[in-house]
Formats: structure tokens, C-alpha cells, sequence
């Protein structure tokens, strides 16, 4: 005897609600389906050749201060209070001036900062070329190897960043447990920000040649659910600022979803990035038999935020991660790759991969938000994603 | 004179039948004799202990502990209360939470507010002042007025305490402690008179019959309306507890009395102890098995107090109330981002009735797999009162619990094998068909189409009658005339402490008679129960020393118990 009911359903049920939504003439027998992005950060790739002369150090304070022309005694001062105002003051001091070296950072040039050397990173080829050539919108860099044979994939973000001490994961981890770029995930996944995507038009889920995917920040924080992860069927409202909204159109070939490129804004977090600029950013991600969604997001991010993301902590950067301002923007400056200025031709953009997973959720367009008014009025759609 | 009194007969009948006309279920319709059943002493439960304390002295009284678990008898704690004890490590409980809550009681925040009156000096005795307190609070713990003997006891307690210290609060304090801690507080003793209307018969005495009155339609002991109806005899007729009944029946704390029941009826008392493989049921949190029973409970009052429905909807009904997460759980949206939302499932959608939510499907399965064992014997011994015998030590499960074997990728598939074993057979087949019907329904209770990616085959049987997935077991349920006899046997178990006696087995016939009757409205049924005088009649079991016409103020008489 056959099931009288199935989750089928449930999904052409969704589809008689969706199909006032905007994108209901296009779709009217296709399918939606909602997701919560359950897993965010940079996908840094931890292979062996990577980092050869190592990952980076604390920097050598009693060298700095020696040129700084500090003598023993006062060396010896300082150092019986590492955390004091004078210690910090000059440690940062040691401009050539006596700037701020996080605060100004182009006053020391420094390139001694160390990058990834390996061939291999996660990511997209972005630029569309096979050598990195310089294009109108990039400028001439090194391309990667993709971990799963991808040719010629920009990732500059994880060049400069790789070797930094609390960048790098372990291989054994796949990267995951590299504590700086822990830290926005686990921030998302405590409920501090929520990333929607909706997929609208699928006629099949294993290929569908024409399908609108929806990147949203979300307005309610995610559930965690008893095995530590993020749950799966939630009902998740989409957040009515249409900053951070955006639309592209995308397609599914054998389970795996890619996205034409688009530029489109998240709300971060206050340490890492308060907010994500991308541009020209693609999806690529692939359906799990669960029915979430596993893969990576890449695309390119003005670099100078996220320096100075990092580089506001200042001397906690350099005291505890092993960071170094001066170098570190320096090694930007150098790797940026992508929307070269016009004036100089540097790049301000780099090209950057995060990783993602997303877990079926279903999702409220704010028009769809009892009493909120303000919504409606931001945003007319009206569409409801199951999974 | 005579032709008056005659008239006067006349005219009380015409006005009785009147009220029969007016009520459904009035006077006049008490249906057969009934012999009533022993007297019966019940430990408060934890919730009647909370609820009693926080109509006394205000909710935001805290009382933190936990007291020892009920025992579940015959399907029920509430008949299992009255076969349980206090051990000395739960009397530690009792005398540290009675010291905590008199301590509250007549701190500086409560007491102008809680006492009532002032002493004359704060550093002395007032028997004045604490006699009225101490009265009054006795009342309403005891359930009865205190004795002037018991009221005299707990005010030298109180001045004896008071000189000790020098602290005429700290004297109500340990006064009450006593109260609160006291076997007649945390016993509800129940008492036989001699039945008036019964020669060599007996009945429970007023304040009794307050009691169970009380407990049995909200779950918390009488109120001061009640108290004095029992004090001014308006509890000896019928007519008089129509009154009370009906004042008690259109009071909003009539939810919490049919809560209490179905919390009772369908064992949610074990949902506090629920556990899932996390690893298989992410989802499942204790967060979500106390709101599945509250999802359970808002349905079951929703559809039978609010709208007065049918009982036997209850295993057909698409109306429910929805929690952010166990929308999830269901995969359906919702809008509420905290709290309950109304939720109304589509025909033709499975979910229909109580036993597709979470309470029932998760609490009845395995910690990580369904069980169509389980769940089929909760129907038949929950909602049909059916005993399930339990199988045999030596039963060999290795074919149901290896989840994994390719050649039996479903639960029907292990079942089946698992049934050629001849001394499993026999129970099976009157269990197992029950809940394969329910197996697309996982280990927590969500949707699915498959089992180790074999289509699941829902077809099910419940004695005669075959049917398809939930919506054919709901419907079956609904027209099982064993269903609705059940509920009238639990709801009497529940209200009187016993399981029916053989004298009353005709007044239970006649009950469930009248519940169809009444278009099975439980609050009707309750209502014919708690304004009957079966419901109170009492037997004195043979060499029993006899309690009738003792009064208040008895120790409870354990050697009473049923």
C-alpha cells in the first residue's frame, strides 16, 4: 500500500502560496525551497606545502623596541608591564614618526608578512582567466589549483591570510578548526546574524536550467538544535532592509546549484567584519541527500575593511594573534586582485571563498510579517520556501 | 396545612423536572444505585501542591524541590496516589519546602499582605492575630476548619516560638511550617458519614466531598465558595453541588482540572524523561518534549472546554496550536516567533488528532527508531483501557532493533520476522497493525516516506476493522465505542481515586450511556459525575473500624485505603 501522503505535498501546497509571488509567472509549476545557512566562514584550505617558512609569530617586541632606541633598562621597564598603556603605545608606535602602525599602517612599509605558497585553495575562477593576467577588473596574481581539480581559482584573501597563526586549521579538519575564522560562525550559529537563501523555480531538483536563488540576511536568530547544530525546518523571517537583498539568477545541474555572478551585502559581525561587501559573487553549491545544501561562496571583498575589521583591535591583533598590521596591509596591497583604481591601479577588491552549508528552513518575506507594516511597504514579495 | 405541603411536593417536582428541561444533566437523572467504593487517603501531587500554595498565599511564593514520584496504578497516578507514602528522604522535602514557604509567607515583602493583621507588639505573642491567621490558612490547607483543639495546638506553637525568639512572625512562621507539612495538608484523608438517604449506608462528609469535588474538576483543593457551601450543607443534595458545579465548571480554572486529567490519562508525566539519540533526532530537546505536551494539552482543552467538541474528534481534529519548534518538527511555517500559534492542517494532510502529534508519536517510540510495538499498545491500554500483557523474558528482539538489516528495511519487514517466533506472535498481531499504521510518522514524531529507502506500507487493523495511515486509525478511533468507555473509566478513576468497584460497574454503563448521550462533551460528563451522589458513596470494607460520623480532624486512616 502506498503512502496517502508524502512531503510532496507539502511542497505543491507551498507552491499554491507562492504563486502570487513575484516570481510565479516564470514558475507556476516549479518549485521553492527556503534555506538557513548553518555553516560561514573563509574557506582556507590547510595542505601541507602551504606555509614553508611557517606560520606566523608575536612579533619580536624587545627587537622593536631596541630599534626603536629603547635601552635595556627601559626594555626591561616595559616588559614588567606587557599589557600596560606604555607597553601598547610602543609597540603600535613604531612608525617612523612614531605612528600608529594599525591606525596608518601604510607609514612602515613591511613585507615580511607571509602567504600561502601552495597551489591548492577552495573557490572560483572569478576573473575568467587561466594565468591571472590583469583585466579591466583584476590585477595580475597568482591563480590556484581548486581542492577538487578546479582549474585556475582565485582565493587572494586566503594567500594573505593562510599562514597567519590563528587563520590556519588543521588538514585533518579540513581548515574548520582555525580559531580566527571560527569566530564569525560561531557568532551566526550563537544567533548574532542569520543568511537565508531561496531557491525559486525548480522544476527538478537534480537539474533545473533556470532558477532564481534569493540571498537574504535574516530577521530571527537560528535555532540550535540538540546534537549542537543548526535546525533544520524552521520558519526564518527574511529582514525587510532591502541593503540586504539581493537576487540572481542561477541553475542546477546534476544536484549542484551555480549562480551567474552578483554583488549583494550581509551584516557581520563586529570582530571579523561588521559587514561583507561582495561583488561579483557566485554560489556553488551542492544538494545533500538530507536536502541541505553544502559548498562555497566566492567572490570578491574590498580588502581594506577587512584589514581594518581586524586591524581595530590593534594591539590585541598584534599581542595575541600573532598579526602585524603594517605587514599584513602590506601583503593586501600586494595580493589584492580584483577592481583595480583608476587613478593608480591598485586593486581594492580580493577575490575570497567562504565555505557554506544551509539547512532546509522555511522562509517569510517581509510582506508576509503580520503588522509589519514597514516591511510591506519595503518589499511587496510574497513567497514562502519549504524545503 | 397538609394539601400545602402536598402542593408543596408538587410544585418542588415540577421544579426539578423544570431544571431537567433547563439542564442538560439535572436532578432527576441520577441513573442506578451505586455502591460507592471504600474511602480513599491521596498524597497531593506535586502540581496540587504548587497550585494550593499559590492560591493561599500568591504565585510568586517560590517553592523549590521536588517531591518523591507517583506511582501510576490501573492507568493513573491519581489511583496510585492513594497507595504511596512519604519516605523520610521525601519528608526532609516536605519540612525544608514548608520552612521555606512560611518563611516567605511572613517576611517583611508578604506579610501585611499575607497575614492580615498586626500584632500589638512585633517582639510578643498575640493570639488574636495569630489565631485569625492561623484559622483561616488551616481552613483552606486542611481543606476543613481546624478543630478548636488544632487551632489552640498551633497557636501555642506560635507563641512558644514567638517568646523563644522575641519575634511574633517568626512564631506564625514555624506555626505554619507545621501546617504546611502537617499529613492532613499533604493527604487528601476522605472521610464516610452515615447516608441519611441510604439506612446502614454512608457517604463522604461535606468537607469530603469539597475535596474531591474541587480536585477532581480543577486540580487544586476547594475555595472558599466551596468551603462554605460544604459548611452550610449545600452539598448534600444534588441540586446544591449543581450550583457549585456549574459556578466551578464556568470558571476558566476548569482548563487546568481537564489538563490535569489528560496529563494523567495519556502518562505525559514520562515525557519529563524522554530521551533521543541526538545523533538520529536532533531535533529533540527537553525544551520540546515539555512543548509537545503542551501542544497536546492546549488542543485537548481548546477542543473540549472552549468549543465544547465531541471527545471522539479528538483523534480526527486538523486544530492545533503550534511552537516555533515543533513547526519544525511538523514542516510548516509558522509566524509566531515565540509562544503558540492556531494551526489548522489541510484535509487530506496526516495530521489528524492527538496521536500524530509529538507527545504521543516520540513518547511511544524507541530512542532512536519508531515502534510500531510501542505505540499500538499505548492505543490499545491508554485510549481503549485494553491490558497488554508483557512479553516474555527470553524474547528474542535481535531482528526489530538491527535497524540496518537490508533484508528488513522497514518496520513491518522486522515485525513480520520477528512475529514467526511463536511466543511473540500472540501479542503482536493485536498490537503491532495498530501502529504500522502510524510509521510514517519517525521516532520523533515527523513525516516521512521512506525507511532505509523502502516506501513505507501504513496499512493497519484494529481488531476487525482495516484502514490506512493515521487518518484511517484516527477515524477508527473515532467511531470505537471501547474509546469513549475508556475515557468514562478514566475520568471516574480519576476523579474518585479507585478503579470502579463491582457495585458501581452499572452507574459506569450508565455514564458512558449518558456521555453518548450528550454528544461525549466531557465537561457534561464531569459535570453528571460531580453533582451525583454515586460519586460519593462510600463502602465500608468488612472489619474496618469505622470512621463514620467522625468529623474532622481525624489522622488519615490508612488502613481505609481501597
Amino acid at each position: 500500500m502506498q503512502p496517502i501522503f508524502n512531503l510532496d505535498r507539502i511542497r505543491c501546497l507551498t507552491l499554491a502560496v507562492s504563486a502570487v509571488g513575484i516570481f510565479a509567472t516564470a514558475a507556476s509549476a516549479a518549485e521553492t525551497r527556503g534555506f538557513a545557512i548553518s555553516w560561514f566562514q573563509p574557506a582556507y584550505y590547510a595542505g601541507d606545502d602551504d606555509c614553508p617558512a611557517g606560520v606566523s609569530q608575536e612579533i619580536d617586541w624587545k627587537e622593536v623596541f631596541a630599534k626603536e632606541g629603547k635601552t635595556p633598562a627601559e626594555i626591561q621597564a616595559l616588559f614588567e608591564h606587557p599589557l600596560s598603556p606604555d607597553f601598547q603605545k610602543a609597540a603600535l608606535g613604531r612608525g617612523p614618526h612614531g605612528e600608529n602602525v594599525c591606525a596608518d599602517p601604510a607609514s612602515l612599509p613591511d613585507s615580511s608578512w607571509k602567504t600561502v605558497q601552495g597551489k591548492q585553495a577552495y573557490g572560483a575562477n572569478l576573473d575568467g582567466t587561466q594565468d591571472g593576467t590583469a583585466t579591466p577588473n583584476s590585477c595580475t596574481h597568482q591563480k590556484f589549483t581548486g581542492i577538487d581539480g578546479t582549474p585556475a581559482v582565485d582565493n587572494q584573501l586566503y594567500r594573505v591570510m593562510g599562514c597567519s597563526k590563528i587563520h590556519r586549521g588543521s588538514k585533518a579538519k579540513d581548515g574548520h578548526d582555525a580559531f580566527g575564522i571560527e569566530y564569525l560562525n560561531e557568532r551566526m550559529r550563537e544567533g548574532l546574524v542569520t543568511y537565508l537563501i531561496e531557491i525559486t523555480g525548480i522544476d527538478d531538483i537534480r537539474n533545473s536550467n533556470n532558477v532564481q536563488v534569493g540571498i537574504y540576511q535574516g530577521a530571527d536568530p537560528l535555532v540550535q538544535d540538540g546534537a549542537g547544530g543548526v535546525q533544520a525546518d524552521s520558519t526564518m523571517r527574511i529582514a525587510a532592509d532591502t541593503r540586504w537583498q539581493a537576487t540572481v539568477r542561477g541553475r542546477i545541474k546534476d544536484g549542484v546549484l551555480t549562480t551567474d555572478p552578483v554583488d549583494f551585502n550581509l551584516r557581520g559581525e563586529a570582530v571579523w567584519l561588521p559587514e561583507f561587501h561582495f561583488k561579483r559573487a557566485q554560489l556553488r553549491l551542492e544538494f545533500q541527500p538530507d536536502g541541505s545544501l553544502k559548498g562555497h561562496l566566492s567572490g570578491y571583498q574590498d580588502w581594506a575593511s577587512i584589514y581594518w575589521g581586524m586591524a581595530k583591535t590593534g594591539f590585541l591583533l598584534e599581542k595575541f594573534s600573532a598579526g602585524n598590521c603594517p605587514a599584513m596591509y602590506n601583503a593586501f596591497q600586494r595580493m589584492a586582485d580584483g577592481d583595480p583604481d583608476a587613478k593608480t591601479g591598485q586593486c581594492t577588491t580580493i577575490s575570497s571563498a567562504y565555505g557554506v552549508e544551509a539547512v532546509p528552513a522555511f522562509l517569510i518575506h517581509p510582506a508576509e510579517t503580520k503588522g509589519n507594516k514597514t516591511a510591506q511597504a519595503a518589499e511587496p514579495a510574497n513567497t514562502v520556501a519549504a524545503r | 396545612m397538609r394539601v400545602y405541603r402536598a402542593l408543596g411536593g408538587v410544585w418542588l417536582r415540577l421544579a426539578c423536572c423544570g431544571l431537567v428541561i433547563l439542564s442538560l444533566v439535572g436532578c432527576g437523572d441520577s441513573g442506578p444505585a451505586s455502591s460507592g467504593a471504600p474511602t480513599t487517603v491521596r498524597r497531593l501531587t506535586q502540581e496540587q501542591y504548587a497550585t494550593i500554595v499559590a492560591d493561599i498565599f500568591g504565585s510568586d511564593i517560590t517553592i523549590k524541590g521536588r517531591f518523591d514520584p507517583d506511582v501510576r496504578e490501573e492507568g493513573l497516578l491519581a489511583i496510585g496516589t492513594s497507595h504511596v507514602s512519604i519516605t523520610p528522604a521525601s519528608l526532609e522535602q516536605y519540612d525544608s519546602l514548608a520552612r521555606s514557604i512560611a518563611a516567605q509567607v511572613v517576611d517583611e515583602k508578604h506579610r501585611d499582605l499575607l497575614v492580615g493583621c498586626r500584632p500589638a507588639s512585633k517582639a510578643a505573642p498575640d493570639d488574636v492575630c495569630a489565631r485569625q491567621f492561623l484559622s483561616e490558612v488551616g481552613r483552606q490547607l486542611y481543606r476543613r476548619p481546624l478543630t478548636d483543639s488544632e487551632i489552640a495546638t498551633q497557636v501555642k506553637v506560635a507563641d512558644d516560638a514567638t517568646r523563644a525568639i522575641g519575634d511574633f512572625y517568626y512564631g506564625l512562621e514555624t506555626s505554619l511550617a507545621i501546617l504546611l507539612e502537617s499529613p492532613r495538608f499533604l493527604f487528601r484523608e476522605e472521610i464516610a458519614e452515615s447516608d441519611p438517604d441510604n439506612s446502614g449506608g454512608f457517604r463522604l462528609n461535606a468537607y469530603s466531598r469539597a475535596s474531591r469535588l474541587s480536585f477532581f474538576l480543577w486540580n487544586t483543593a476547594p475555595d472558599d465558595a466551596l468551603l462554605a457551601a460544604a459548611e452550610n450543607g449545600d452539598l448534600d443534595s444534588e441540586r446544591g453541588r449543581a450550583r457549585q458545579v456549574d459556578r466551578m465548571l464556568a470558571s476558566p480554572r476548569l482548563k487546568a482540572g481537564v489538563r490535569a486529567f489528560f496529563t494523567d490519562m495519556l502518562g505525559f508525566d514520562t515525557l519529563g524523561g524522554l530521551a533521543k539519540d541526538p545523533q538520529i533526532y536532533p531535533k529533540f530537546t527537553a525544551t520540546l518534549a515539555g512543548e509537545a505536551q503542551e501542544q497536546t494539552l492546549r488542543t485537548i482543552t481548546d477542543h473540549l472546554v472552549t468549543r465544547k467538541g465531541d471527545y471522539r474528534d479528538l483523534f480526527t481534529t486538523r486544530r492545533t496550536f503550534l511552537s516555533p519548534l515543533l513547526a519544525s518538527i511538523y514542516q510548516v511555517p509558522i509566524q509566531a516567533r515565540k509562544g503558540w500559534e492556531a494551526h489548522e492542517y489541510p484535509d487530506g494532510d496526516p495530521h489528524t488528532g492527538i496521536v500524530t502529534e509529538v507527545s504521543f508519536l516520540a513518547l511511544h517510540s524507541h530512542p532512536g527508531r519508531s515502534s510500531s510495538t510501542l505505540r499500538g499498545k499505548a492505543v490499545r491500554e491508554i485510549l481503549l483501557c485494553q491490558a497488554v500483557p508483557t512479553p516474555p523474558a527470553n524474547v528474542n528482539f535481535s531482528i526489530v532493533q538491527d535497524t540496518k538489516n537490508t533484508n528488513y528495511r522497514t518496520a513491518r519487514d522486522r515485525l513480520t520476522a520477528h512475529r514467526t517466533q511463536p511466543t511473540c506472535a500472540g501479542c503482536h498481531k493485536i498490537i503491532d497493525p495498530i501502529g504500522l499504521s502510524l510509521e510514517n510518522f519517525d521516532g520523533l514524531g515527523a513525516l516521512r516516506q521512506q525507511e532505509n529507502g523502502a516506501p513505507i506500507d501504513d496499512s493497519g487493523q484494529l481488531d476487525a476493522m482495516q484502514f490506512s495511515g493515521a487518518v484511517g486509525l484516527g477515524k477508527t478511533l473515532h467511531d470505537s465505542p471501547a474509546a469513549t468507555a475508556c475515557l468514562v473509566n478514566r475520568i471516574y478513576g480519576y476523579a474518585s481515586g479507585h478503579l470502579p468497584a463491582k457495585g458501581e460497574v452499572e452507574w459506569i454503563k450508565y455514564l458512558q450511556d449518558r456521555f453518548a448521550a450528550d454528544g461525549y462533551r466531557v465537561p457534561d460528563l464531569m459535570r453528571r459525575i460531580a453533582i451525583s451522589d454515586a460519586f460519593y458513596k462510600i463502602t465500608i470494607p468488612p472489619n474496618s473500624p469505622t470512621q463514620a460520623n467522625s468529623g474532622a480532624g481525624k489522622a488519615p486512616s490508612m488502613e481505609r485505603k481501597s
